[in-house]
């Protein structure tokens, strides 16, 4: 849905990224992440078209956004990291702009104005000014301003910024609601553990370069590994140590109660393992799946790449 | 029919019910009080009419043309334009007529105070033809104002303030200069009364007005909607800025010529206009346009790569204005070389009559031109670039004026001949001095070129794996 190559985007006397090549598949969610000045928002605003990168080539849904930016417009959404709002406008009439603006035929209008309403909470507000809005209200007729067209493509930076807990989790049903209608979303955070919720992608950019973008939400084949989290109802010294000898695994973190193992994906093989604890006589509790922390993830890859 | 929806958007905002009352509230009380001031004839209601017009419309538009454009960048709102499916003429007349919707309210009842208090005194269709005068006048300045702000815009990415003041000034000096209530002569032109001498033929004011106001509204509305689609990430190429210039050199030099009945009698009295048009574009475009090192960089790529295509969208527009300069400044110099005591027409220039003083002066401004060109671009590819230009012109005007002006005074009479172009008394040392200068501006240039690119170099080498 999204294919980026070889993209270059320098700022005077500086290059913001270097080179990103990579694809982003229909119907997926991606987490973009990276430290502060990684690229990320760069590389968002060059999918969306509102930067010119020096060189390489952007395609959204086929069509180059360098080429058509204005028909590439009307298949995206992009929610900016500092949004503004009409604040004179009522939020009916922010939503009813946007649905002009947009080219959305007339008739549709007050279908898809009150359905992006409902979708972020803000049906009963239509008629308050936005400049009364709070924080995360204004957060949401924003979100609501990018998907009011249904665009195949939506680019969200940092869009839980300012929402409570409570909103944080009505985001990710309303981007998981997004995905299984066959938007695709990428979406840059710093709140890891949220992107975890809804994400099925992981995206890391650093210091302008790709260096990590891979599937996380388990749905791999063949020598797919997962996250396997064992706990002992009495503790033993001698955990991390069988832990670490189990084959083709990999030891995460472990101590004498608890551990965290990285092992191939199918049951036997668990199975196998379980058995081998159980079999040294340890007193095996908890043997579980656990989805990949994806801070841990990211973190464990900050580490391993060497600074420039 | 569906409406469009910028225009819509700032009625919204614009056209309130309360601001619906007020304003002909307000403007009937002055009416009122001047009747009731004067005679109490309906003449009585031009002048306040014309007054509250203008500064309705010149004034207040003006500033609204170019806030409807800095208030979205400013209050985070463009993006989302930028993004919209808006195309670049309807985003243009949306916030032209959209953003001024409430000006025009309040000029339209002005202007019916004006037409009335005319048609008791004078004819129908004076009253009509300065009517749309005003009308044109107003909307000429706001689209400049709105082309100011959009060019500035391009100008100062990514710090994007937008200086209202400066674009509401421009916009409302443009419109004052071509409205009939204009006092400003320019080579003969700008009064609402007299008669226009254009290349030889004598012209009613009001209609050449009315005509140069069409035109010019035309080539400011094509600005602001080359600018906009530049906004919306369209790719332009530079025809439109060589288009102008070639326009300008033909109206001007009509006007010029019409002042000038000697010059038409050689083929040089025909470049003098058009080769000074040149010179105001390329500083003009110059000044204006962004020159960062990445575009000169990109642009450059483009060219070593072939890309045609791709360099034609990346060619800035003083470049344009440069080669028209040099085509008329070379046009001067052959015509001046192949027929002899050429420039006699000119009674001014008696004392310079020698043929190679006038080369040497053409090739002394080329030289001095190169200067200042290499001095605006070696300090824009600085570290400070967004004071780049306001320091350009101090130092312009330092070379131009203040230099020039301290070595007079100091005694040294050949002084501004190593600064200024043009000098018949000292002609080799001022062209020596221009080349020099010249040579020293491209060594500043590439030395900060080769500097930024090293420093680029280091920061962008690959990483080792």
């Amino acid at each position: 849905m999204i294919s980026v190559q070889n993209l270059v985007f320098d700022y005077p006397g500086l290059r913001a990224l270097h080179g990103v090549t990579f694809e982003v598949g229909e119907g997926s969610i991606t987490a973009l992440v990276g430290p502060n000045g990684a690229g990320k928002t760069t590389l968002l605003r060059c999918i969306a078209s509102l930067e010119t990168p020096v060189a390489g080539r952007i395609s959204v849904d086929g069509v180059d956004v360098q080429d058509a930016p204005r028909q590439c417009h009307r298949r995206m959404g992009y929610l900016s990291d500092f949004f503004g709002l009409y604040n004179e406008l009522t939020v009916e009439q922010c939503l009813r702009h946007r649905a002009a603006a947009q080219d959305v035929p007339p008739g549709e209008r007050a279908e898809r104005v009150s359905k992006a309403a409902e979708r972020t909470g803000l049906g009963g507000r239509l008629g308050q000014k936005a400049g009364e809005l709070s924080r995360g209200l204004r957060q949401r007729l924003a979100i609501a301003q990018s998907i009011l067209h249904e665009p195949r493509v939506v680019l969200l930076d940092e869009p839980a910024s300012g929402l409570d807990p409570e909103a944080r989790a009505e985001l990710s049903r309303l981007f998981l609601g997004l995905r299984a209608e066959g938007m695709t979303l990428v979406v840059s955070s710093h709140i890891l553990a949220e992107l975890e919720d809804y994400s099925t992608h992981m995206m890391i950019l650093r210091e302008g370069r790709l260096i990590e973008h891979r599937r996380i939400d388990g749905a791999e084949g063949a020598g797919r590994r997962v996250s396997v989290v064992v706990r002992l109802a009495e503790p033993s010294d001698r955990l991390p140590a069988l832990v670490e000898a189990l084959p083709d695994c990999e030891v995460i973190s472990a101590d004498e109660s608890a551990a965290k193992v990285m092992m191939p994906a199918p049951a036997l093989e668990r199975h196998r393992a379980l058995k081998r604890l159980v079999d040294e006589g340890l007193a095996v509790a908890a043997f579980e799946e656990v989805r990949p922390d994806l801070q841990e993830a990211y973190l464990a890859h900050l580490r391993e790449e060497p600074q420039s | 029919m569906s409406v469009n929806p910028e225009l819509r958007r700032n009625f919204w905002l614009e056209l309130t019910p309360q601001r619906l009352v007020a304003m002909p509230v307000v403007l009937s009380l002055i009416f009122t009080l001047s009747l009731l001031v004067s005679d109490g004839r309906g003449a009585d209601l031009v002048v306040p009419g014309q007054l509250a017009f203008y500064v309705i419309v010149l004034i207040w538009g003006c500033r609204r043309a170019a806030a409807g454009m800095a208030n979205e960048v400013h209050e985070g709102t463009w993006d989302w334009q930028r993004m919209s499916a808006i195309g670049p003429w309807s985003m243009v007349w949306g916030k032209l007529l959209g953003s001024t919707s409430f000006v025009w309210y309040g000029a339209a009842i002005s202007l019916v105070a004006v037409v009335v208090g005319r048609l008791e005194t004078g004819l129908p269709e004076e009253a009509l033809l300065e009517a749309a005068a005003m009308v044109g006048a107003g909307l000429l300045g706001h689209t400049v104002s709105l082309a100011a702000a959009l060019a500035w815009l391009r100008k100062i990415r990514p710090a994007r303030r937008v200086p209202v003041t400066l674009c509401q000034v421009l916009g409302l000096a443009v419109g004052y200069v071509l409205s009939p209530a204009s006092t400003v002569e320019i080579l003969g032109f700008g009064t609402w009364s007299a008669s226009i001498d254009w290349y030889g033929i004598l012209v009613d004011g009001q209609t050449f007005l009315l005509a140069s106001l069409l035109v010019f509204l035309g080539w400011a509305l094509l600005a602001s909607h080359r600018l906009m689609q530049g906004e919306l990430q369209v790719r332009t190429r530079p025809w439109a800025w060589l288009a102008f210039t070639l326009f300008a050199m033909v109206y001007v030099d009509g006007l010029f010529l019409g002042r000038c009945a000697r010059c038409t009698e050689s083929a040089l009295g025909w470049i003098i206009a058009p080769y000074v048009v040149a010179i105001l574009s390329a500083y003009f475009a110059l000044l204006v346009e962004p020159k960062d090192v990445v575009r000169a960089r990109t642009l450059l790529a483009a060219l070593r790569g072939g890309d045609w295509r791709r360099a034609a969208t990346l060619v800035p527009f003083w470049l344009v204005a440069l080669l028209l300069l040099l085509i008329t400044g070379g046009i001067a110099v052959i015509l001046t070389l192949v027929s002899p005591h050429s420039w006699d027409f000119l009674p001014v220039l008696v004392f310079v009559l020698d043929d190679r003083v006038v080369v040497a002066g053409i090739l002394a401004h080329f030289g001095f031109l190169a200067r200042d060109f290499c001095l605006i671009l070696a300090l824009n590819f600085g570290a400070r670039r967004g004071r780049a230009d306001m320091a350009a012109v101090i130092y312009l005007a330092v070379l131009y004026l203040l230099a020039p002006w301290i070595l007079s005074a100091a005694g040294f009479g050949e002084g501004p001949a190593l600064l200024l172009p043009g000098s018949p008394d000292w002609p080799w040392l001022n062209l020596a001095a221009a080349i020099l200068q010249a040579v020293a501006g491209f060594a500043v240039l590439a030395w900060r070129w080769r500097g930024i690119e090293a420093h680029f170099n280091a920061t962008t080498k690959p990483r080792a794996v």
